[in-house]
């Protein structure tokens, strides 16, 4: 009974966890369940523990990939807009190994400039194409409208996005200045795109900041996080007078 | 990243026990009971030595059969002297006080 217990909760734990540790941990728990005194529930009670704690991690290997919607409060400083396995906010390794060696991150926050509906229709056409090959596993048969749509809205946003300059981006607040990072599907920072000494606000709505100026592009941030790039860029810009 | 958070806490309990030379799942976890009372659970444990993995503390070695031993690396020498210097330093001032506030 109880070995069967035991093999049911070593089932539940995440696969990339199974593949490292499963054949160790169900090894350790049979020496434990061998022992004369063994406490058996508190061994099944650790497994059943260890399997949530396993699955928070995979949680935050997805935050890792999200970009975060309203991640900051004022009188907080942010560390970025994307968080690392740990938890930690911050830019993607290769997005961070375009700032200089002495440039100190101070905050990232999303947004998307140029034209919003182009920024989004190659996803759109992913889903477009996607959602009715699920679809078809499990309510009917497939239909070709839908994906030949998604097909060409995807061409068409891949066309239009560089020609309008319209992408979703993040911009990172560092000691230097501001730099913008194009974003991809999944979140990731990717390329810089430029960089600017700082940025103007340009649309106020209910004394929020929902629009800024940066160089020649106008950026639409992301609901909750507009107050800190104002703060933040208006520090930069006194500090740049003094 | 504050992967050790006090000297009760399961990461430091590990290291510790490295600390003495590698050690598999089932050794550790006989080895933690012995000096500290503590006795961690297949779950717990295996949660710590994910986390310290993850952070570069310990390291996994070549194991027979389903056991694969651990040991400690130098960073995780490095983090673990430094954190037990803290707990050292907050048990002796403790202890003054406490024997201080006996006396008077």
């Amino acid at each position: 009974m109880i070995q069967f217990i035991v093999r049911f909760i070593l089932g539940l734990y995440p696969p990339w966890w199974k593949r490292r540790y499963e054949a160790e941990n169900a090894d350790l728990t049979e020496q434990l369940l061998e022992e004369p005194d063994a406490h058996r529930w508190r061994v099944v009670a650790s497994l059943l523990s260890g399997s949530m704690l396993a699955w928070l991690q995979v949680r935050r290997v997805g935050d890792y990939l999200n970009p975060l919607c309203s991640p900051n409060q004022w009188g907080m400083v942010p560390r970025g807009s994307h968080r690392d396995i740990f938890g930690n906010r911050g830019l993607w390794p290769r997005s961070k190994a375009e700032l200089e060696p002495d440039e100190a991150l101070l905050g990232v926050i999303d947004g998307v400039v140029g034209n919003r509906f182009v920024a989004f229709m190659p996803m759109e056409g992913v889903i477009f194409v996607v959602l009715p090959l699920i679809m078809s596993l499990h309510f009917r048969p497939f239909s070709w409208n839908m994906p030949v749509v998604g097909a060409i809205l995807l061409a068409l946003g891949l066309l239009l996005r560089p020609l309008t300059k319209s992408y979703y981006v993040s911009v990172a607040v560092t000691s230097h200045g501001v730099v913008v990072f194009r974003r991809g599907i999944t979140g990731r920072t990717g390329k810089m795109i430029e960089r600017m000494p700082a940025v103007e606000p340009e649309f106020l709505k209910l004394g929020i900041m929902t629009q800024v100026r940066l160089g020649d592009r106008r950026l639409r941030l992301n609901a909750g996080s507009d107050p800190l790039l104002y703060w933040m860029s208006q520090s930069l810009r006194s500090a740049g007078r003094r | 990243m504050a992967v050790i958070r006090g000297s009760s806490d399961r990461s430091v309990l590990v290291l510790t026990s490295l600390s003495s030379g590698p050690k598999h799942g089932y050794a550790l976890i006989k080895d933690i009971e012995s000096f500290s009372g503590v006795t961690l659970g297949p779950g717990s444990l295996y949660g710590a030595i994910d986390k310290l993995e993850r952070a570069g503390l310990i390291e996994a070695m070549p194991g027979e059969g389903r056991r694969k031993p651990y040991r400690i690396t130098a960073r995780g020498a490095a983090d673990l002297r430094e954190q037990l210097e803290q707990s050292q330093i907050v048990s002796i001032v403790g202890l003054r006080r406490l024997a201080g506030a006996a006396g008077s």
